[in-house]
């Protein structure tokens, strides 16, 4: 590696810049200050930097550093709710997203409706959400490590990225309530293929602190796995025993936990857990009795922040627990029929516990142990069927084929047609979950019964 | 972390739109001006201060060792409602002012943007983009000579529209709105189907977007548009099964307040219930092979899904191998005037104009004026989508043909905020000449399926394996006529061999524009566009059912 030596090199610093909760604070107060007295009135300040670097061809083609500010105004007046958002911080911008917000609230057509505001309380600190290391990320640093991703691909055609987040965010609202949360996250992910490019590897990692980052190591996985699937061979689609990697089915959790876990949802009958009649299938077993899907802020793998946009905690929720379905979001008119203080929210993170006393595998020993099967690294996923949550995608980056407990050969990528809501029922071992590449979820590998291939795929 | 949204965004379906509540910024989203009644926000078009920060920007990175810099200052504002009956669901009004400076060193792109919009900020922000750029040597250096492009040096452009919607109030808008989901509700109980569900979700945007550049440019346009989601649900009485429908009452694109105002969206109503009903009524197709008719808005999606996306010159160089996904019509000294659909009727072109089309500029996000030219001729490979950056590689092409080396005005971005990346936004396959319509395709068809408005068409990268789902109504063909409603039909395909089975097209009657879009970068980018094409019929494409019941 030869630094330039052309250039003058400014002073190392990081470029991150956030709020600190009293500067938040100062900000939110203009807000109420401004905001009609007999308005309930919720204000979240945001400032947040993204930054990245991207490269292609195993060369840096794209470097970003983005400084996002953004207060979003949330006015209940008159029996209305309504927001008003802007990204300037000066009175004049904020007084704008308050007028904005409550003329919104007058009076004019329709059905509307409110709830109540948050009263003033504590959220917890998660541990690990802040790395004051990760703060004082600079730019060095972060093209370092696309430099060790690059160089450790060297003979392979790369791309991939580095990203870090640094991000501060405060609620407060007219009740008195204040809630400051701070975070730092970033990743490595890269996809390396060989130079006849028959061999495709994925490798990427999620971290909370940017000292976990090894370019290198990430590098590694990828090229290995690139080397390895080389060549590949057709089989015959059809259903097969699968392995699969936590990220290989990441995207399918997410889908779930973003569009599928409200409960008035559910009742209508516009998600998977909708049952005849109204009913829901909270009570009914939907996967195999060793799982649990929980979310909770303060997960030492996947920590979160501990509340929503307006202030609503995220408290530990089992949605499921061991195997029964236990829980789905809802608003302030379910809360308060059910004589609770606040909505149950949906963090869209969650982790997927093994029951306590479950023999965890690895992937290595899911192999050994398998007779003949599919080991999956990576998946597309789209939706098949929305309703009941089935996807459909093809197979990338490495797919090899099982046979006496050994991978015995790459082959070709296969669609699939097929869901976790089926596979978490066919499960015959499972690992330790872990945060995925993506973030937000701590998912385990998994070996289940009679994934779904479907048809030979052109990709690689 | 973005990977999540990112990945749903490939994958978004127009359900999955329909159940959310959250605000979304698509490219309407960057947006400003306040409701009429206060300050509206100062435009940018004429404004000294928006000069003195793009020349604040430009003057640091320039000093800082930049051979090329240009910067967007962005202000704008969306207007948002979403309505489900009567209930008005959500009510948002949302303002941004950002800029965002790009500057290359040394074949180096270094990027940096912020909310914070001085001349003070412009100059650190500016500073920090080269920085960056800069240090990008430490991997491995890179040449990149941009290819060259006028100098527009007061350019001004704003989407032309009847009536400014930021005249009317957020009152008003919700007016319209619970007439139309009324509309619906009353047709719904008249049909004995007092579940039925109408859901509309209206966004107005607007946007002044300044771009200047070292070698002298400085442009300015305001953007105005309408997107919009109207539909009808309905259940059956164990609410299992569900069927909806979405009218074309409402247009999408480059409108003003004449998208809603004056819609005769009662008259659309009865059909659109009764189509919903159909729906949920409907049989599942015989999984079989099948001539399959699409009309425009089918054919639409599975163009910009296989054809659009591949011809964006960033995945072809695998640029987009991480991210977006990569193409097939690679490499380009394989695949330009060789790689061919095997089919004449094949013709696809790029236009700086349609009419109404959402997302339409005068200007790239980098100053180029999008010119008429021919991608695909007779079915063969003769141009991509290229930026400043990216057409200089096609020389060679371009000298032994005749052509221009230049950009071809295809460099988009989600907002000022985020990098420049190759995003045409207009592309058109070309309707036939002979005037064929949409019926008397129908009539020469024996055993078939006719898909009509909308689908869903995705593409799994290298954007050969296509899959369509039809979102939005099928019926059978029987002996030339249409039969029985079917329960979404999909379809897989490989992409060269649907488009070579292509053996009807339809002629202008049949042609319309229709939404697009593509996703790409990191952080991803999900950018909007517009497509047009005609009517088709395909030729014995595989038809399966992913069912319905669980």
């Amino acid at each position: 590696m030869s630094k330039r030596n052309n250039t003058t090199t400014p002073a190392r610093a990081s470029t991150a810049r956030i709020l600190s909760k009293d500067e938040a604070m100062a900000i939110a107060q203009k807000v109420l200050d401004f905001a009609d007295p007999s308005a309930d009135t919720v204000v979240n300040v945001q400032l947040s930097n993204a930054q990245n670097s991207r490269f292609s061809r195993n060369e840096i083609t794209t470097q970003l550093d983005a400084s996002l500010g953004q207060v979003t105004v949330t006015s209940m007046m008159n029996g209305k709710t309504a927001n008003g958002v802007t990204q300037r911080f000066d009175d004049d911008g904020l007084l704008e997203a308050v007028r904005w917000a409550e003329e919104a609230t007058q009076d004019g057509p329709g059905e509307h409706g409110t709830s109540r505001l948050i009263q003033p309380r504590t959220y917890p600190v998660p541990p690990g959400l802040w790395s004051e290391a990760s703060r004082a990320v600079d730019i060095e640093d972060r093209i370092q490590r696309a430099v060790s991703a690059i160089e450790g691909t060297d003979g392979y055609v790369s791309a991939g990225t580095v990203d870090l987040n640094v991000a501060s965010m405060l609620v407060a609202n007219s009740a008195g309530l204040v809630g400051y949360c701070r975070s730092t996250n970033g990743s490595l992910s890269l996809t390396a293929r060989t130079s006849d490019n028959t061999g495709s590897g994925w490798a990427g990692k999620a971290i909370y602190d940017f000292n976990d980052l090894d370019g290198g190591a990430i590098a590694n996985r990828a090229t290995d796995k690139a080397d390895r699937s080389r060549e590949p061979q057709a089989i015959e689609p059809a259903r097969y025993t699968v392995i699969l990697e936590p990220d290989a089915y990441a995207q399918m959790i997410f889908l779930m936990m973003q569009y599928h876990m409200d409960l008035q949802s559910a009742e209508a009958g516009f998600n998977v857990w909708a049952a005849p009649n109204g009913e829901t299938k909270i009570g009914q077993q939907v996967f195999d009795d060793r799982l649990s899907f929980v979310s909770d802020p303060m997960d030492a793998a996947g920590p979160f922040c501990p509340f929503n946009p307006v202030g609503v905690p995220f408290d530990q929720t089992y949605w499921v627990r061991d195997g029964i379905l236990r829980e789905l979001s809802y608003g302030d008119d379910v809360a308060q029929e059910r004589g609770r203080d606040y909505p149950l929210a949906n963090p869209v993170a969650v982790r997927l516990q093994p029951r306590d006393g479950t023999t965890l595998m690895t992937l290595d020993e899911m192999i050994a142990t398998c007779d003949r099967g599919i080991y999956v690294t990576r998946l597309t996923t789209g939706f098949a069927d929305f309703r009941r949550l089935v996807f459909t995608g093809v197979t990338r980056d490495g797919t090899w084929l099982v046979e006496r407990g050994r991978i015995t050969r790459p082959i070709a990528n296969m669609r699939y047609v097929d869901s976790h809501m089926f596979f978490l029922n066919n499960l015959e071992a499972i690992g330790a979950p872990v945060l995925t590449a993506g973030g937000s979820f701590v998912l385990p590998p998994v070996r289940s019964r009679d994934f779904n291939f479907t048809a030979i795929a052109d990709a690689v | 972390m973005t990977w999540s949204r990112r990945d749903f965004v490939r994958t978004g379906s127009a359900v999955a739109a329909a159940g959310l509540f959250g605000f979304d910024s698509t490219w309407l989203a960057d947006p400003y001006e306040a409701a009429r009644k206060y300050r509206p926000f100062r435009p940018l078009l004429q404004d000294p201060d928006v000069r003195a920060i793009t020349a604040a920007a430009l003057d640091a990175a320039k000093s800082a060792g930049a051979h090329y810099a240009d910067v967007r200052v962005a202000s704008g504002a969306t207007r948002r409602t979403i309505v489900q009956n009567r209930r008005v669901g959500t009510q948002v009004i949302a303002g941004s002012l950002n800029f965002g400076v790009r500057v290359l060193v040394d074949g180096a792109w270094g990027f940096a943007s912020s909310t914070i919009v001085t001349e003070e900020e412009a100059a650190r922000v500016a500073q920090l983009a080269v920085r960056q750029s800069s240090l990008n040597p430490w991997g491995k250096t890179r040449t990149l000579d941009l290819a060259p492009a006028p100098v527009v040096d007061d350019g001004q452009w704003e989407t032309p529209i009847d009536a400014d919607p930021w005249n009317y109030n957020i009152q008003d808008q919700l007016e319209l709105q619970l007439e139309a989901n009324e509309a619906i509700i009353k047709v719904g109980e008249a049909r004995g189907m007092p579940g039925v569900t109408a859901f509309s979700d209206f966004l107005f945007g607007k946007s002044d977007v300044v771009f200047a550049s070292s070698e002298g440019s400085y442009i300015a346009q305001r953007f105005h548009g309408f997107g919009n989601t109207y539909l009808a649900q309905v259940m059956s009485d164990d609410r299992m099964n569900f069927g909806s429908s979405s009218p074309e009452s409402f247009r999408t694109g480059g409108y003003g307040w004449e998208a809603i105002d004056g819609v005769p969206f009662a008259a659309d109503a009865e059909q659109v219930v009764d189509d919903a009903i159909m729906k949920m009524n409907a049989k599942e197709p015989d999984v079989g092979r099948y001539d399959l008719v699409l009309d425009s808005s089918a054919v639409s999606s599975v163009f910009n899904a296989s054809i659009v996306n591949a011809l964006e010159f960033d995945r072809v160089l695998g640029y987009e191998m991480h991210a977006g996904g990569t193409s097939y019509l690679a490499p380009p000294e394989e695949a330009l005037g060789q790689f061919s659909y095997n089919n004449p009727k094949l013709n696809v072109r790029a236009t700086g104009s349609a009419p109404r089309a959402g997302g339409m500029y005068r200007w790239d996000v980098e100053g180029v004026a999008p010119a008429d030219y021919q991608l695909i001729r007779e079915g063969v490979l003769v141009d991509y989508f290229t930026t400043r950056e990216f057409a200089p590689q096609l020389e060679w092409w371009y000298r032994r043909n005749g052509m221009p080396v230049e950009s071809r005005g295809a460099a988009g971005s989600a907002g000022s905020v985020v990098i420049q990346v190759v995003a045409p936004t207009i592309a058109i396959m070309d309707p036939g000449e002979e005037d064929v319509t949409v019926e008397e395709m129908i009539a020469e068809t024996e055993d078939g399926i006719y898909i009509h408005r909308g689908g869903f068409g995705y593409v799994d990268p290298p954007m050969l394996n296509l899959q369509f789902s039809a979102s939005g109504m099928a019926h059978e063909i029987r002996d030339g006529k249409l039969g029985e409603a079917l329960n979404r039909p999909a379809f897989l395909a490989r992409t060269p061999d649907f488009w070579r089975s292509m053996d009807m097209i339809g002629g202008q009657s049949t042609f319309s524009y229709q939404g697009g879009g593509t996703g790409k970068g990191d952080p991803f980018q999900n950018i909007g566009r517009t497509v047009g094409a005609p009517a088709a019929r395909f030729r014995e494409i595989n038809v399966f059912t992913y069912g319905r019941r669980s």
